[in-house]
């Protein structure tokens, strides 16, 4: 899958970026928020986008504020609190950016154990690694090159070589 | 059948009581998060100082608990903070919208479904003189003071009653 970095929502005190797939018109946040008032109504979603509001607007997203879900090893990837049995997961930058992507319905204990939360989980931890690994890269720069990101099956990176040198 | 794209987030759209929500909620969970950081600990060890569940606590810090007033009395009794701030309205966009959401007084009865309601101010039968309206106002303001004056004196330092003018008369008509 190929993904690309997109500036999703900015304010004063804090920017969200998602991603979006190759040829599609809706990033995966976009996709995330329609599921999600299937899943729990219209008032839930409008809720949860005033929290997003709020933070990139006054507030930032302090890491408390997310939870950790047992991501043993998964450093940086986190989930956002009380939205029922719906997975929104996001990759914690820095008090002023994330990156948040959607999941889908939480069926099971573990995360795991449903391989699109997995899956989701997995590219966002890729992408957490690819940064800490590499201090030059960063997500405005992802976001303002355009550079693409291609994952495997299982969320790992394949074109790691090419997007270093798309930095360059 | 092509669904249509969800058109983006309009913060303007949201109804007012629900962004107030919002934006109580977080200023409240700031001030939990400001706890967590000054005494240094995780959320594990702050929901064991009130009895709480983890998984609780990161409800509370979501953005959007509804938070009761039992919950926060727990906090502040537990870790001194004063959430009175959480309320106040710091956006002046926001205190505009809740000046006109304010209807004036009017004294005009309403008529609904062939009933005539009297507004509450005629029905208390104020007298003319503590009517809205420019001068009267400064008259009853006036009055107000000057009968707080006497009452706020502390006991044992007030001199007399108030006097007879003022005295509200009870009459009893008999059975």
């Amino acid at each position: 899958m190929k993904f690309k970095v997109i500036l999703q929502q900015e304010g004063p005190r804090g920017t969200i970026y998602s991603l979006i797939e190759q040829n599609s018109d809706a990033s995966e946040i976009e996709k995330a928020f329609e599921e999600y008032a299937e899943f729990r109504g219209e008032e839930h979603l409008e809720e949860l986008q005033l929290v997003l509001w709020e933070m990139c607007k006054k507030f930032g997203f302090r890491i408390q504020r997310f939870r950790d879900e047992n991501l043993t090893g998964k450093e940086g990837v986190y989930a956002l609190g009380n939205t029922g049995d719906y997975r929104f997961y996001l990759y914690h930058d820095a008090t002023e950016r994330i990156m948040l992507t959607g999941g889908g319905v939480k069926k099971v204990k573990r995360f795991q154990d449903d391989p699109k939360l997995n899956f989701v989980v997995n590219y966002l931890y890729s992408i957490s690694k690819l940064l800490w690994e590499n201090r030059e890269l960063s997500l405005k720069g992802l976001c303002e090159r355009g550079i693409t990101i291609e994952v495997d099956w299982t969320g790992v990176i394949t074109n790691e070589h090419e997007i270093l040198e798309g930095m360059e | 059948m092509k669904k249509e794209k969800r058109s983006a987030f309009s913060y303007e759209a949201v109804p007012l009581e629900r962004r107030r929500f919002v934006s109580f909620s977080m200023m409240i969970s700031e001030k939990i998060l400001d706890i967590l950081d000054i005494h240094r600990i995780g959320k594990r060890d702050f929901a064991r100082s009130l009895g709480k569940k983890e998984s609780q606590i990161s409800e509370w810090l979501s953005g959007s608990h509804n938070f009761t007033i039992r919950t926060l009395s727990e906090i502040s009794a537990k870790y001194h903070v004063d959430f009175s701030d959480a309320f106040k309205l710091g956006d002046e966009s926001a205190r505009v919208e809740l000046v006109n959401e304010l209807k004036p007084f009017s004294n005009t009865p309403e008529t609904k479904g062939g009933t005539t309601i009297q507004p509450l101010v005629s029905m208390m039968q104020i007298p003319t003189k503590y009517a809205l309206g420019s001068e009267k106002i400064e008259y009853s303001k006036s009055m107000v003071s000057e009968q707080q004056s006497e009452y706020d004196k502390p006991f044992g330092v007030r001199r007399g009653r108030p006097s007879a003018s003022k005295k509200l008369k009870i009459e009893v008509s008999p059975a």
